[in-house]
C-alpha cells in the first residue's frame, strides 16, 4: 500500500510543479558559481517549475554530457563565459552531439565578453552569423531606455514580439494586452543564412537599430554587420528531431537587475513615445517564454493513436491499421495531437488559417486533405478525414507532416499496400450492361448449335429409317452424321460426284453406292427401340411415302421405255418404206434413160 | 549355342515383347543419365537455387505453397518494384510454381515429407527425363527407324544446349517448357497424321500448359502455322490438316487466354496474327475445295484461287491497317530485336543490356551441340528425301530454329531438339545400313528378299531398275565387314566423344550456381567464395524488415529471395523507367541521386564489387549500361559520353573523367579501397589498373558492410541533417574541418526573408 501511497502523492507533485515534457533535468554551465546570484531570480523561476539544476564550471574535468553513451541531461543553459574557450566537453561535436540526441540548449551570449571561437564555429553550422568584431553590440538612437543609456543607447527597449507570420502561433505575446516592453542591454545580435528553414527569429531589433562596435573609433558606422530586422536579438533553431536551440542576444536582459527593473523610452521615429512613462520592463515574464519554449514547456506536440480502417460495410471495417487495402476503398485516417502547455497535456488545435494536413502518397501525393477535428478528449484532439483511395496500387504512406515554426514536428508516415481487384473482386458481366450484347451473342450462339444439333439428329434419323425400309442397308458407320448428310435417297440411286471426292472427314467409311450389294443385316444404330412411339409413326410413314414414290417413279420410266419402242418400231418402219420408195425412184430413173436412147 | 537360347525371345509376339521390354529400359536409363549428369551442381556445393530469375521462382513457389493458389493468382507483391510493387499473379507464367505446388501436395499426400526447395532444385533435371521421352515419341512419328527414336532421346538427354538451362538447382521456366515445347510438336504431328479431333484437342492442351510455363511459347504459335501455310502452299492441303489444325488453333487460342499474364494478346498482337491469319486461310481453302469438288469446272476453280489470294491480301492489308492504328499491338521491342540484332543496342539498351539476348557466337553451337551440328544438315536432307507432312515439319523448324539461335543465345535452346532429332535421324540411318550383321553375299533374283531385309533402300531402288539388263544382278548394299567395322567404329568413337564432350561441358561451363563462387587454391583444393550470401544474410539480420534495398536490376530477385527485403527494380524488367530512375542515381553525382534515394525510400544501397578479387561480373563493368538506360529517359542529364576520356577510352584510374569519379556507383565502389593497400600500390584486378591514392569521398551514404572478399558492398542513406546542413557541410565537420567564418564580403547582402 505504501508504494502506491508515494506513487500517489509524486504524480500530485508532479501536477503541482510544471515539469518540461521531456524531462527535467538541466545542466547550468557557469564559469564562476559567484555569479550565479546576478541570475538569482531567472535560475529561481527554473527551479520553481521544476528543474533539477545542476551547476558546473566548463573548466571542471568531470563535466559531461553523455553518460555512457546516453544523454547526461535533458536541458542545457549555456552563461557566457569570461574565458575564451567552453574546455574539451563543450566542443561545438559534443554540443551538436547533444542536439542530435535530442536535448535542448539555451545559449546567451555577451557583448562584454567575446564568444568563444567554439560557440561562434557552433553557430556558424547552424547557419546564425555573430558580427565579426567580438565586441560589437545592438544600438538604437531611437529605442533606447533612458534612465540606464542615455549617452551609449545600448539599451534597446522592444515591445513583445508579433507573430512571424498570421498563421503561426504566437508563445511570446505574453497577456497580449501591447504595451508592454523589453529590455535587450548590451546584446549580441545574429544575422541568419537564408537557407536553413529550421531557424526562426523570436525577437528582432526593431527598424532603426544596428549592430555597432564601441571600440572602433570611428565616428560614424559605414558598412554596419546587419541593420534593423534583419538583426536578430533571440533566434532559435529547431533541429529536424524537434530538439531547440535558442541564443539570447544578451545575457544579462535576464539578470536579476532587469526582472522588473524600471525604463523610459526614449523618443522614437517620427515623435513616437513622446511623454513616455517609467514602466517595468517584462523581462521576467519573456525569459520564462523563452526558456520554457526552448525546454519544451510549451509548444510541444504528441501524436497520440493513429488510425485508418476500411470505410466499407463488413467485417473487414473493423480492423484498424491493416496491412492491405484495395484500390478504390473508401478509407477513415484519425490522427491524436496533443499539446503541452506548462504542466499538461491540452487539446491541440491549430491557429486560424493553418490547418493540419494528411497526404496520401506514393512518389508524390495522390491525395492532400485537410483533417477535421472530429473529437476531443481531455488531453487531446482527435483529427480525422475519409476518402477513396486512387485507382493505382502500390506502396502507399499516410502521412501527416505537420511542420510549424515553434511548434515541434510531426512527421508521421504509415505505410499501407494497396493492392489490384483480385480476379473475383470485379462485376459480373451481367451487371456491366454494355456487355449485354456479347452475352446475348453466347445465348444465341448457344441455342442455336444445339438448335442445329437437334434438327441434324432428326434429319439423319428419318433418312436412315427410309433407306432401310427401302431395302437398301448401312453398316452402322454410314449413319454418323456427315456420310447420312450427303446420302440422300436420290444418291443411293445413282452415286453423286460430292461423294466421291475426298471431302468427308471420316475417311474410314465406305460409299453407300458400294454398299448396295452387300447383304449385311440391318443393324443400324438409330432406330432404337427406345424411340418414341411417335417418331416410329413418322418414320413407317415416311416409308410408305418413300416406297410410293419409288413405285410411281418405276412406272413411269417403264411407260417412257414402251413410248420409246413404239417410236422406234414407227422409226424403222418409216426407214423401210424411204428405202423401197427410193428403190422405185431409181428403176424408173433407169428405165426413162434407155427410153431415150 | 547362344543363338538357339536367345533365339525364341528374338522371334514372334515374345520377340515383340522382347525388344519392348529393352526399349523401355533403354529409355529409362536414358532419362537416369539425364537426371543424372545435371547433378553436378547439387554433388560440388549444394542444394541451392541458381542465378537470378530462379530465385523469384522459387520465392513464387514458396508463396504458392504457403498461401493456396487463388491468393497467388492475385498476389500483389508489395515488396519488389518500390514503391510501385507488381501484380505478381497476373504478370507472371504460372506454369512451372503450380507444376512444382501438385509436385509439393501430391507427395505430401502421399507421407511424403519434402522440402520445397528440394522440390524445386530437382525440377529440372525430372523433367529433362522426361524430355527424352518426348524427343524419342517425336523422333519415332519420323522415322520408321527403331533406333532413331533411342538415339534422339539419348542426345537429347545430354546435349549441353539444353543442360545449360536445366541442370539441378536452375529453376527456370524453361525447365519445364522444353518438354512441353517437344511434347506439344509430337501431339501436332500425330493429329497432323491422324487428322483427329481428340490429338487436336491434347495438342492444344499441351499448348495452353505450355503457354502458362514459358514466354517462348511465341515459338509454338508461330511454327504451327508456318507448317500449315508451307502444306498449303505445296498443295497438300487435306481435310486431316483442316481438323488438326482449326481444334488445335480453336482450343490453343481459348486456353492460352485464361493465363492473365497473356490475356487478350492472342487477338491483338501482332506476334499472334500469323496463326489467326492461317486460320482463317484454311477456312477459305477448305470453302474453294468443297466448292471445287461440287463444280468439277477448271475455269471456277482459278477463278476462286484468284478469290482466295485477294481475300488474302485483303485481310493482310486490314492487319496492317490495324496495326498502325494502334488497334493491334505492333511487334514489341524484343521481336524486333529477332530481325536486326542491332536494333535494342540503339533503341532499347535494357534488352541488349542482358548478357543473353546477345547474337550467338560460332563457337557456341559446337560448344553446345558438338557432334550434332554437323549431323544436323544431313538430317535435314533426309527429310527432303521422304518429304511427307511431318518431314516438313522438321524442315520448317530447322530453319527457322537456326535463324532464331543465331540471332539470341539463349535461343539456342528452341533450336537444341531438332538437331537432336535429325541428328538422331542421320544416325540412325547410318547405322541401319551398316550395322547390318548378315551380308546378301549371293545377290541373286531369288535373294532380294533378303537383301532388302538387309539394307531396305538400296534394294528397293534396285528392284525398281530390275528392267536394265546392266542391273539385273544388283551390287547396292555394304557386303565388306571391313567397311561395316570402320564405319561403325569410327561412329562409336564420335559418340563416345561426344559423351565426353558434354559431360565435361556440363561439369566445367554450366554447374556453377553462380551465387556461389568456386575458385582453387594454390594446393589444388577448392576454394568457395559466398560473398553473395554472407552479405544477403547481413541484410536478413540487420536491417528493419521493410528495409528497402536499392541496387542494379540483376540483384533484385536474390535479394528478394535470400535477404527477403523489398527491392527497387528486379530482373523482372517490366518498367524502363523505373530501372532508368536506379540507373540515374548510380550514375549522377550525391547531390543528384540523394533527392531520388529519398523519395523512394532508399534505406541501403548494395553494389557488386570485383577489383579486389578479380571478378569481373562487377557493377563497374555492368555500369556503361546503366547509363545508357539512364541515357534513354534522361538525355540532357545522364550523357554516356562524359563517362568516356578524350580518347573515348572507358578509364576508372587516375585518369577517369570527372563525371565518373563523381558518380555514385564509382565512389561507391571504390570508397576506402586504397587502405586496403600500401601507398602506392592500389591496383584494381578485374580492369588491371593502378587506382589513384586518394579514394572518394562519400557525404550523402555511409558504409555499412563490406562483404569478406569486397565482392558486395552495401551503403545506408544518410538521413537529412538534423540541424538542417547540407550532407557535404556535415560530413566535413564531422571530419573535423571547421566552417570558414566569411570575413570578408562578396558581393550584395544576403538579406533573409521570412
Amino acid at each position: 500500500m505504501r508504494w502506491i501511497l508515494s506513487f500517489l502523492l509524486l504524480a500530485f507533485l508532479a501536477t503541482v510543479q510544471a515539469i518540461s515534457s521531456s524531462g527535467n533535468k538541466l545542466l547550468v554551465v557557469l564559469e564562476d558559481l559567484s555569479e550565479k546570484t546576478k541570475y538569482s531570480k531567472y535560475l529561481g523561476d527554473l527551479e520553481a517549475r521544476g528543474f533539477k539544476v545542476s551547476y558546473e564550471s566548463p573548466k571542471n574535468e568531470k563535466l559531461a554530457l553523455f553518460e555512457l553513451g546516453e544523454r547526461a541531461y535533458d536541458h542545457l543553459l549555456i552563461l557566457p563565459p569570461k574565458s575564451k574557450g567552453l574546455g574539451p566537453q563543450l566542443t561545438p561535436k559534443f554540443l551538436l552531439d547533444f542536439i542530435n540526441a535530442g536535448g535542448n540548449i539555451l545559449l546567451t551570449l555577451s557583448s562584454s565578453h567575446p564568444t568563444p571561437t567554439g560557440l561562434v564555429s557552433l553557430l556558424l553550422e547552424l547557419d546564425i552569423h555573430l558580427p565579426t568584431d567580438r565586441t560589437a553590440l545592438v544600438v538604437d538612437h531611437f529605442n533606447y531606455d533612458t534612465l540606464s543609456a542615455s549617452d551609449k543607447h545600448d539599451v534597446v527597449l522592444v515591445p513583445r514580439p508579433d507573430a512571424i507570420r498570421p498563421d503561426v502561433k504566437n508563445f511570446f505575446r505574453g497577456d497580449g494586452k501591447g504595451g508592454e516592453v523589453i529590455a535587450f542591454p548590451r546584446g549580441v545580435g545574429q544575422t541568419l543564412g537564408n537557407k536553413s528553414p529550421l531557424l526562426t527569429p523570436i525577437l528582432r531589433a526593431p527598424r532603426t537599430a544596428y549592430s555597432y562596435n564601441p571600440k572602433e573609433d570611428v565616428e560614424g558606422v559605414e558598412d554596419p554587420f546587419a541593420v534593423g530586422p534583419q538583426l536578430s536579438l533571440i533566434t532559435t533553431m529547431q533541429a529536424r528531431n524537434s530538439a531547440r536551440f535558442t541564443v539570447i542576444g544578451s545575457s544579462e536582459m535576464l539578470e536579476d537587475a532587469w526582472f522588473g527593473g524600471k525604463v523610459k523610452r526614449s523618443v522614437g521615429l517620427g515623435g513616437v513615445g513622446i511623454g513616455a512613462k517609467e514602466v517595468k520592463t517584462s523581462n521576467q515574464a519573456f525569459a520564462q517564454e523563452v526558456t520554457g519554449w526552448t525546454f519544451n514547456e510549451i509548444g510541444v506536440l504528441k501524436v497520440g493513436k493513429i488510425e485508418h480502417h476500411l470505410n466499407e460495410g463488413g467485417a473487414s471495417s473493423n480492423i484498424t491499421n491493416p496491412k492491405i487495402y484495395r484500390v478504390k476503398n473508401d478509407v477513415t485516417y484519425s490522427i491524436e495531437l496533443s499539446e503541452y502547455s506548462w504542466d499538461k497535456w491540452v487539446p491541440f488545435t491549430p491557429p486560424t488559417g493553418d490547418v493540419v494536413q494528411l497526404e496520401f502518397s506514393m512518389l508524390s501525393p495522390f491525395h492532400r486533405l485537410p483533417l477535421t477535428p472530429s473529437t476531443t478528449t481531455e488531453t487531446s484532439t482527435i483529427y480525422t478525414t475519409s476518402f477513396k483511395l486512387p485507382d493505382q496500387h502500390g506502396i502507399f504512406n499516410f502521412k501527416v507532416n505537420y511542420k510549424r515554426p515553434f511548434l515541434s514536428n510531426v512527421e508521421e508516415k504509415n505505410t499501407v499496400t494497396v493492392r489490384h481487384f483480385a480476379h473475383d473482386e470485379w462485376p459480373r458481366s451481367w451487371v456491366i450492361t454494355s456487355a449485354w450484347p456479347w452475352i446475348t451473342g453466347i445465348g444465341v450462339t448457344v441455342t442455336g448449335w444445339v438448335a442445329f444439333v437437334a434438327l441434324w439428329l432428326w434429319k439423319t434419323a428419318s433418312n436412315a429409317a427410309a433407306v432401310l425400309l427401302s431395302g437398301d442397308t448401312f453398316t452402322s458407320e454410314n449413319l454418323s452424321i456427315t456420310r447420312s448428310l450427303q446420302s440422300t435417297p436420290h444418291d443411293t440411286a445413282s452415286p453423286n460426284p460430292l461423294v466421291s471426292s475426298d471431302s468427308s472427314v471420316s475417311m474410314t467409311s465406305t460409299r453407300p453406292s458400294k454398299q448396295r450389294s452387300s447383304p449385311s443385316s440391318s443393324q443400324s444404330s438409330s432406330p432404337k427401340t427406345s424411340n418414341p412411339p411417335d417418331r416410329v409413326e413418322k418414320r413407317t410413314r415416311n416409308t410408305l411415302a418413300a416406297r410410293r414414290y419409288r413405285q410411281r417413279r418405276l412406272d413411269e420410266v417403264s411407260g417412257l421405255e414402251t413410248q420409246l419402242k413404239d417410236t422406234r418400231s414407227e422409226r424403222d418402219d418409216l426407214k423401210v418404206r424411204v428405202a423401197r420408195l427410193e428403190g422405185e425412184v431409181e428403176a424408173l430413173r433407169a428405165l426413162l434413160a434407155k427410153r431415150s436412147e | 549355342m547362344s543363338d538357339t537360347i536367345v533365339e525364341p525371345f528374338l522371334k514372334g509376339s515374345t520377340g515383340r515383347n522382347t525388344r519392348g521390354i529393352l526399349r523401355l529400359s533403354i529409355l529409362v536409363l536414358i532419362a537416369a543419365a539425364a537426371i543424372a549428369s545435371r547433378l553436378f551442381s547439387v554433388i560440388r556445393f549444394e542444394s541451392i537455387i541458381h542465378e537470378f530469375d530462379p530465385w523469384f521462382n522459387f520465392r513464387a513457389t514458396k508463396y504458392l505453397v504457403q498461401n493456396g493458389f487463388y491468393d497467388f493468382w492475385d498476389w500483389f507483391d508489395d515488396r519488389t518494384w518500390h514503391p510501385l510493387g507488381r501484380v505478381t499473379g497476373g504478370t507472371l507464367y504460372p506454369g512451372l510454381m503450380v507444376t512444382s505446388g501438385i509436385i509439393y501436395h501430391a507427395l505430401r499426400a502421399l507421407t511424403i515429407p519434402v522440402d520445397i526447395r528440394n522440390i524445386c532444385v530437382l525440377l529440372a533435371p525430372g523433367f529433362s527425363g522426361l524430355t527424352a521421352y518426348a524427343t524419342y515419341l517425336f523422333t519415332n512419328e519420323m522415322s520408321t527407324s527403331p533406333s532413331a527414336g533411342l538415339l534422339a532421346a539419348a542426345f537429347m538427354g545430354i546435349a549441353p544446349g539444353y543442360i545449360s538451362r536445366s541442370v539441378a538447382g536452375s529453376y527456370d521456366n524453361e525447365a519445364i517448357a522444353i518438354f512441353l515445347l517437344v511434347f506439344t510438336f509430337f501431339l501436332w504431328i500425330k493429329a497432323l497424321k491422324v487428322g483427329s479431333v481428340m490429338w487436336g484437342a491434347l495438342c492444344a492442351l499441351f499448348y495452353g500448359y505450355m503457354v502458362s510455363a514459358w514466354g517462348g511459347y511465341v515459338f509454338i504459335t508461330n511454327l504451327i502455322p508456318l507448317h500449315v501455310f508451307v502444306l498449303v502452299c505445296m498443295g497438300r492441303f487435306s481435310p486431316r490438316l483442316y481438323v488438326s489444325y482449326c481444334t488445335w488453333y480453336a482450343l490453343g487460342t481459348l486456353a492460352s487466354m485464361q493465363i492473365p499474364f497473356v490475356g487478350f494478346l492472342p487477338i491483338r498482337s501482332s506476334e499472334h496474327m500469323s496463326a489467326l491469319g492461317v486460320f482463317g486461310l484454311l477456312q477459305l481453302v477448305g470453302f474453294v475445295e468443297f466448292v471445287r469438288s461440287g463444280v468439277p469446272s477448271k475455269q471456277f476453280a482459278t477463278l476462286l484461287r484468284g478469290f482466295v489470294l485477294a481475300v488474302f491480301a485483303i485481310a493482310f492489308g486490314g492487319l496492317v491497317l490495324l496495326t498502325v492504328s494502334g488497334v493491334i499491338a505492333p511487334w514489341t521491342g524484343r521481336f524486333y530485336s529477332l530481325w536486326d540484332t542491332g536494333y535494342a543496342k540503339i533503341h532499347i539498351p535494357i534488352i541488349a543490356s542482358v548478357s543473353e539476348h546477345q547474337p550467338t557466337a560460332w563457337p557456341a553451337f559446337f560448344f553446345d551441340l558438338n557432334l550434332l551440328i554437323w549431323l544436323f544438315p544431313a538430317g535435314v536432307y533426309l527429310c527432303f528425301l521422304k518429304l511427307a507432312d511431318e518431314q516438313v515439319f522438321v524442315v520448317v523448324y530447322a530453319i527457322l530454329a537456326s535463324y532464331f539461335s543465331g540471332v539470341m543465345v539463349r535461343l539456342m535452346l528452341t533450336l537444341t531438339p531438332i538437331v537432336c532429332v535429325a541428328a538422331a535421324l542421320v544416325l540412325s540411318h547410318l547405322l541401319d545400313t551398316y550395322l547390318s550383321i548378315k551380308s546378301p553375299s549371293a545377290p541373286t533374283d531369288a535373294d532380294i528378299d533378303a537383301a532388302s531385309n538387309a539394307a531396305p533402300a538400296p534394294s528397293k531402288k534396285a528392284a525398281k531398275q530390275d528392267g536394265l539388263r546392266a542391273m539385273r544382278e544388283p551390287l547396292v548394299g555394304i557386303y565388306t565387314t571391313f567397311s561395316k567395322t570402320s564405319v561403325v567404329s569410327a561412329l562409336t568413337a564420335y559418340l563416345l566423344i561426344f559423351v565426353l564432350h558434354c559431360t565435361w561441358v556440363t561439369s566445367n561451363a554450366y554447374s556453377s550456381p553462380s551465387v556461389v563462387l568456386a575458385s582453387r587454391m594454390p594446393d589444388g583444393s577448392q576454394h568457395i567464395i559466398d560473398d553473395y550470401r554472407e552479405a544477403y544474410q547481413w541484410l536478413r539480420q540487420n536491417t528493419k524488415e521493410d528495409a528497402k534495398i536499392m541496387s542494379w536490376w540483376d540483384y533484385g530477385y536474390q535479394i528478394g529471395g535470400m535477404a527477403d527485403r523489398p527491392t527497387l527494380v528486379d530482373n523482372n524488367t517490366w518498367n524502363n523507367t523505373h530501372i532508368a530512375t536506379v540507373g540515374k542515381a548510380m550514375s549522377s553525382s550525391e547531390e543528384v541521386s540523394y533527392p531520388i534515394m529519398r523519395q523512394h525510400e532508399v534505406d541501403y544501397v548494395l553494389v557488386v564489387f570485383g577489383g579486389l578479387l578479380g571478378y569481373s561480373g562487377d557493377d563497374i563493368n555492368k555500369f556503361l549500361w546503366m547509363v545508357r538506360i539512364a541515357e534513354g529517359i534522361w538525355p540532357d542529364e545522364v550523357k554516356e559520353r562524359d563517362f568516356f576520356t578524350e580518347r573515348g577510352e572507358y578509364r576508372v584510374d587516375e585518369g577517369a573523367t570527372e563525371t565518373m569519379k563523381k558518380s555514385l556507383m564509382y565512389k561507391m565502389s571504390y570508397y576506402n579501397y586504397n587502405a586496403l593497400f600500401p601507398p602506392g600500390q592500389c591496383q584494381d584486378r578485374v580492369r588491371g589498373v593502378k587506382m589513384p591514392d586518394q579514394g572518394p569521398v562519400l557525404n550523402t551514404v555511409e558504409e555499412a558492410f563490406t562483404s569478406e572478399n569486397w565482392i558486395i558492398r552495401i551503403y545506408k542513406v544518410k538521413d537529412l541533417d538534423n540541424v538542417g546542413r547540407d550532407h557535404a557541410a556535415a560530413a566535413s565537420f564531422e571530419r573535423g574541418n571547421k566552417k570558414k567564418k566569411t570575413t570578408k564580403r562578396r558581393g550584395p547582402k544576403v538579406l533573409r526573408v521570412e
